[in-house]
């Protein structure tokens, strides 16, 4: 097992190194003077070369990358250009409403998704099962953005029930923390909640057509044991990767679902830091998503690696 | 046995429906702007938020712009948009996928640039691509592409895999055959059917995150109707006109909706083991590898590099 985390850690290097190439990269793509895009036509040229010095930009490229690069790795993610407060402390600041919104669409999604596969593969020869595949399928094809509109007319505008925008820390109590968050939530999980059920239902019908499944019912267990005891449970171990990397791609979905909201969570920092212009808060708030990706990518890895043996003595 | 062939007719059947749904949708897009009377863009101020009625299907804009007009409009670059990226990350990350599975040297530089993409969330990557680029149209196609490349490299890497130890292949080549030939007259044959499924999934996809670019202002510019632009500019209007929202979001959702469904179709249709489990497997698959799992890497590198 610990050669096993061993191994996933050092393949952890390369990955690391090419997602602070690609960030750079696109950055540098920007076209134009990086200093002068930032700063806008207004600036004086002392203003614009006084920025590039402070950004390193009158260095080498191949310099500019690993002395960047060299501060990231120390956690050190630059400044704002406007607020010139350190982007590490923007994300922060940022970062309680994402995860909120992030765990509680994971425990919608679950709640649903769970439950409904469950079904599903108890009623298989129904109509149900057509049904429940063609929803996933729904699930996958609508847009969020779409949804979350629709959702803020039906039960924002129509019925009231909710508020359609902003943000309560749960610290302020828990109905404003949930009430503002339960649309938003339910937005970003309906995806999750496709692929979750049908990456479910798969791996439990693969397992119900297996032999110990047929002994297990002719030794006369309900079919309800079954199915919970011995389908589900196998079927679970593949389904919590997804789970695991859902939870990361849920941080993307984030941006466009915050915007619609106005929730000031991680995703709003990075469009608002398009549109003004702010490349060292892009930068390091995309790069902060893609360490966060990496990261619950390593630890899926090895709860996986502990819950099935086969994938360590690989 | 009649159970399953019920199954599958019913699949059948609403995969010709979304058959011809798609193609009515493509029809429209490609003649509609002929046949429609107004233009797309020009401002008709008396006709403002006008509900749906006869002489506006789909009601109006806050221009006095026929809705269902900028629909059949963004249709085309909506449509456009999606199928340049999906044509291009197929024929790329083909050709990426068996030079990185036939070559061992290419292999391991190119799947760790492949890991390193995928540590982004595929719209991620999307919208800071065209952020630093401009949004025009050859823009977010270059942006896509790159967003769903890793997908498709992965897919064409494990088949090439799995077929270069077959033994046609190694006759071929011991019978001197170069490895052009061996890549794309005999490899890529024997892969083609994930490479169409995926291609489908990824056309797709390239729609919808087409319509979040737009929808986030950072994809298609306004006056230019796309589906994603013109659900954007009707937020503001959501309360007071709710079809400006309504309509652009259900043609979005029926057209990905319907590429699903044939995406699943041809998977069934091209796949001979189509009928027993293996089915099941490739979807939990493509699945899996959508969202970027390890979860298939796992699979494949047990199944093929012991």
């Amino acid at each position: 097992m610990l050669k096993y985390i061993i191994k996933r850690l050092l393949s952890l290097i390369p990955v690391v190194l090419i997602v602070g190439i690609i960030v750079f990269v696109v950055i540098h793509l920007i076209p134009g003077d990086p200093a002068q895009v930032m700063l806008g036509q207004s600036a004086t040229d002392e203003q614009v070369e006084s920025l590039r010095k402070e950004l390193g930009l009158d260095q080498p490229i191949i310099i500019q990358f690993f002395t960047w690069f060299g501060d990231i790795l120390q956690g050190n993610l630059g400044h704002s250009v406007f607020s010139n407060k350190p982007v590490l402390d923007l994300i922060l600041e940022r970062i309680g409403p994402t995860i909120s919104l992030t765990v509680l669409a994971t425990t919608v999604s679950l709640l649903i998704a769970i439950p409904s596969a469950i079904f599903a593969v108890w009623k298989r020869n129904s109509f149900l099962d057509p049904l429940f595949m063609s929803g996933t399928l729904l699930g996958v094809s609508i847009p969020n953005f779409w949804l979350a509109l629709l959702l803020i007319l039906c039960f924002g505008v129509t019925f009231q029930w909710f508020p359609v925008a902003g943000y309560q820390p749960i610290s302020a109590g828990f109905w404003p923390w949930l009430s503002h968050l339960i649309l938003p939530a339910v937005v970003l999980s309906v995806q999750q909640i496709g692929i979750i059920a049908r990456m479910l239902r798969d791996g439990m019908l693969e397992v119900v057509n297996q032999d110990y499944i047929r002994t297990a019912k002719a030794k006369g267990l309900v079919e309800r044991i079954v199915l919970m005891k011995h389908a589900f449970l196998n079927a679970m171990i593949p389904t919590t990767t997804v789970i695991g990397t859902s939870i990361a791609l849920l941080l993307g979905g984030a941006v466009v679902t915050e915007t619609v909201f106005a929730i000031p969570g991680l995703g709003r920092l990075i469009i608002d830091s398009i549109s003004s212009r702010d490349y060292p808060v892009l930068q390091g708030s995309v790069l902060f998503v893609a360490g966060v990706y990496v990261l619950v990518n390593l630890i899926v890895d090895i709860v996986y690696a502990f819950l099935d043996p086969r994938i360590r003595y690989d | 046995m009649t159970k399953k062939k019920n199954k599958s007719l019913q699949k059948n059947a609403l995969g010709i429906a979304s058959g011809i749904i798609l193609t009515l949708i493509i029809l429209l897009a490609i003649f509609g702007p002929f046949i429609m009377k107004t233009s797309p863009t020009e401002v008709y101020a008396e006709n403002r938020l006008q509900p749906p009625s006869l002489e506006h299907l789909f009601g109006t804009d806050h221009f006095g712009r026929d809705i269902f007009n900028r629909i059949i409009y963004g249709a085309r670059i909506s449509l456009i948009v999606g199928f340049s990226a999906a044509v291009i990350t197929t024929i790329v990350g083909t050709t990426l996928g068996l030079v990185a599975g036939y070559f061992k040297k290419v292999d391991n530089i190119l799947m760790r640039m492949i890991d390193g993409m995928m540590a982004f969330p595929a719209i991620l990557l999307a919208i800071m691509l065209v952020a630093a680029l401009g949004g025009n149209l050859q823009n977010i196609v270059i942006a896509l592409v790159f967003a769903y490349i890793p997908i498709m490299v992965r897919i064409v890497r494990s088949s090439t895999l799995q077929l270069k130890n077959m033994q046609y292949v190694e006759a071929a080549k011991a019978s001197g055959t170069s490895n052009t030939t061996i890549l794309f007259n005999h490899l890529l044959p024997n892969a083609i059917t994930p490479i169409i499924v995926q291609g489908t999934f990824i056309f797709a996809e390239a729609i919808l995150a087409e319509a979040a670019l737009s929808f986030l202002g950072v994809g298609v510019q306004p006056p230019i109707p796309s589906w994603g632009s013109i659900l954007g500019e009707s937020r503001i209007y959501l309360m007071n006109a709710p079809w400006y929202s309504i309509f652009p979001g259900v043609a979005i959702a029926i057209t990905v909706l319907s590429l699903n469904i044939l995406g699943d179709l041809f998977r069934d249709l091209l796949d001979p083991h189509s009928l027993n489990s293996s089915k099941k497997k490739r979807w939990s698959v493509k699945m899996t590898e959508t969202i970027g799992n390890i979860q298939m890497k796992k699979s494949v590198n047990k199944g093929v590099e012991k």
